[in-house]
């Protein structure tokens, strides 16, 4: 028996466009089986339709046979298949509901009507396995910690079918080494899992079988070797060396305390005027944060960070639209920033130019997408528009907070590291880079900054990517 | 369950919630009301609820003195005014309690009453939305000015 079949599955959120054409995909107990395919291809869509988001709470046109044990979901309630198949979202923050991590936690136990010891007990297991703490407050938790509170969660109620959307993304090499081995561990004891993740590098060697998705058509892979090494290569720096000039932005022993929680303790370093700069780290350890100091988002706690931008900044401290023309910020979760009704309205929002505007979707290969609506899009997708859309107000300094995630090997992800650096080179940004995407990081990077315990542990160049990449692949 | 800054337990706030509410209706026309009004006062302070009182404390004397204000002009009888003073300091006094009591707290008390589940779950949900809307509110337009479109 099958933990998940799905049989000759078709679907179509408007019935024009077949987002899942005849599909057939099955998984197994005892298994890690890896979906892998570009972006938009449809993968969130069929994990919907395993969890029965589809067709219970989002409507669509859905035929074929969809059965999870052996049993037809098609048929089902949402809380009856939601005790048979646990789902961690792509998007962390949609699927958090409480202020607290145990209350977060305990509120699916609640549903299912553990009794309270055992909710608390369950509670502690899987904070100590996801590494957090009960007592925080969801707000303040970094990007991937809060995907790490979600993955807890799902994790918790105990469902035998485990589905996973892009866990990987916001995690660090340590922390996405640690949930792939604990899904195996899961897998050993007769759990079935699906990981939906770009990054094949960081799951094939801990996934039993491979599927790819493309064009609303899914088939198995027999060959992980060689799917292996055509989607794993680091990709290359291809811009000249960096020619030092003065320092754009000195940060003086900056220090950030936000909930209780002390985030940055100590930070000193600069970022040179035209150098892309590469913020390295563990997951939590304040990248976005310093990022947002840096923005003017938030105000420093301690110390101060000097700007030779333009004068007129040091005035007052409250970001204006003038500060934001010159700094372009791209969050770390795109949703947020896209707010126009069409992809091309977007772009052409904060444009400096009608002519731009198109030269900049031409160029990020979203064309194609442009009488869209932004929130329709996948998450990848989505991504691209907003890096895109900030991109289009020709900005001095381009902040980006993780901007390769979701993005697939050959489409996405080569793609984006070419165009970003293309940018940098046509406009002689400044570009200060938050990421641990092994794959891209050393082609972004002229200088390195790596944060650990609230402050700067080393700074340097390309190899010092290289060092703290390579230290973490040793460690396995 | 919780370290918060109010131990308030659910059904005493409630409750307490209550008895404002009444008493302050009720003996709205006697003299003695605002004695009695600020004993509540002083007693929903000392019970942790210091932050609560203090954030209604401004609304209260502005909207009262506002009603208070119209009832003497439109009637010219100062006990009117100070009756339906003593009922808007009332009604606010009544929500301090309601104010401290997280969400969380208030469903799982209500459900260890075996409250049917379609009460609890909908008070979670509506409780918990406002605060939801603020946030989320705030960050979308906190990513809107970063893109330059108006000001924080």
């Amino acid at each position: 028996m099958r933990a998940v079949e799905l049989q000759n599955v078709s679907f179509s959120y408007d019935g024009e466009k077949q987002v899942l054409n005849h599909v057939s995909f099955t998984a197994e107990h005892g298994e890690v089986t890896l979906l892998n395919g570009p972006s938009g291809c449809g993968k969130s869509t069929l994990l919907s339709i395993l969890s029965g988001i589809i067709p219970n709470i989002t409507a669509g046109n859905l035929t074929g046979q969809v059965s999870v044990n052996g049993e037809s979901t098609l048929n089902l309630g949402t809380d009856e298949i939601c005790r048979k198949v646990g789902i961690v979202l792509q998007n962390p923050e949609a699927q958090i509901v409480h202020k607290r991590v145990e209350d977060e936690i305990a509120f699916g136990l609640e549903n299912i009507g553990l009794s309270e010891e055992k909710i608390a007990s369950q509670i502690d297991t899987v904070c100590t396995m996801m590494e957090l703490d009960k007592n925080w407050q969801t707000r303040t938790l970094s990007g991937g910690q809060k995907q790490r509170l979600v993955t807890a969660s799902t994790l918790a109620m105990g469902q035998k079918v485990l589905v996973l959307d892009e866990p990987l993304a916001n995690l660090d090499q340590t922390g996405g080494r640690e949930l792939m081995e604990l899904l195996r561990n899961l897998v050993r004891h007769g759990y079935a899992v699906i990981v939906v993740e770009h990054r094949a590098d960081m799951v094939l060697p801990y996934a039993d079988s491979l599927w790819t998705m493309e064009e609303g058509k899914v088939r198995k892979i027999e060959d992980k070797r060689e799917y292996l090494n055509t989607n794993t290569q680091k990709i290359k720096d291809t811009l000249p060396e960096y020619q030092s000039q003065e320092n754009l932005f000195s940060l003086e022993h900056i220090s950030y305390s936000a909930g209780g929680r002390e985030i940055l303790r100590d930070v000193t370093f600069s970022a040179p005027k035209g150098a892309r700069t590469v913020i390295l780290g563990e997951n939590g350890c304040g990248k976005t944060t310093l990022l947002r100091l840096i923005a003017r988002l938030n105000r420093p706690t301690g110390g101060k960070i000097v700007q030779t931008l333009d004068a007129r900044f040091d005035r007052h401290f409250k970001p204006d639209k003038k500060w934001f023309q010159s700094v372009g910020v791209v969050y770390q979760n795109p949703n947020y920033q896209l707010f126009m009704p069409t992809v091309y309205q977007e772009v052409r929002f904060g444009a400096v130019s009608d002519k731009y505007a198109e030269e900049i979707l031409e160029r990020f290969s979203i064309s194609h997408l442009r009488n869209r609506h932004p929130q329709s899009l996948s998450e990848g997708q989505k991504r691209r528009v907003s890096i895109a859309a900030i991109a289009a107000t020709q900005p001095k300094v381009l902040l980006l907070d993780e901007p390769t995630v979701g993005q697939d090997y050959h489409h996405g992800l080569k793609e984006l590291v070419e165009l970003l650096n293309e940018l940098h080179r046509q406009t002689g940004c400044t570009m200060i880079t938050v990421t641990h995407d092994v794959r891209c990081a050393e082609a972004l990077c002229d200088k390195a900054v790596l944060i650990e315990g609230g402050t700067v542990q080393k700074q340097g160049g390309k190899e010092l990517v290289r060092e703290y990449f390579g230290v973490e692949k040793q460690a396995r | 369950m919780s370290g918060d800054k109010n131990i308030l337990y659910p059904l005493t706030g409630i409750l307490s919630a209550v008895v404002i509410l009444l008493s302050g209706l009720i003996f709205a026309k006697n003299i003695w009301c605002p004695v009695l009004l600020v004993w509540f006062f002083v007693w929903l302070m000392l019970f942790g609820c210091y932050r609560a009182c203090m954030k209604v404390l401004l609304p209260m004397l502005v909207l009262g003195g506002i009603f208070a204000g119209i009832t003497y002009l439109a009637s010219g009888d100062g006990m009117s005014a100070m009756s339906m003073m003593n009922r808007m300091a009332a009604v606010f006094l009544a929500v301090v309690p309601g104010m401290s009591i997280t969400p969380v707290q208030m469903t799982r008390c209500l459900s260890s009453l075996h409250m049917p589940r379609a009460v609890t779950l909908g008070m979670l949900i509506a409780l918990s939305f406002v605060p939801l809307l603020t946030l989320e509110i705030r960050r979308v337009r906190e990513a809107m000015v970063t893109r330059g479109a108006g000001s924080i």
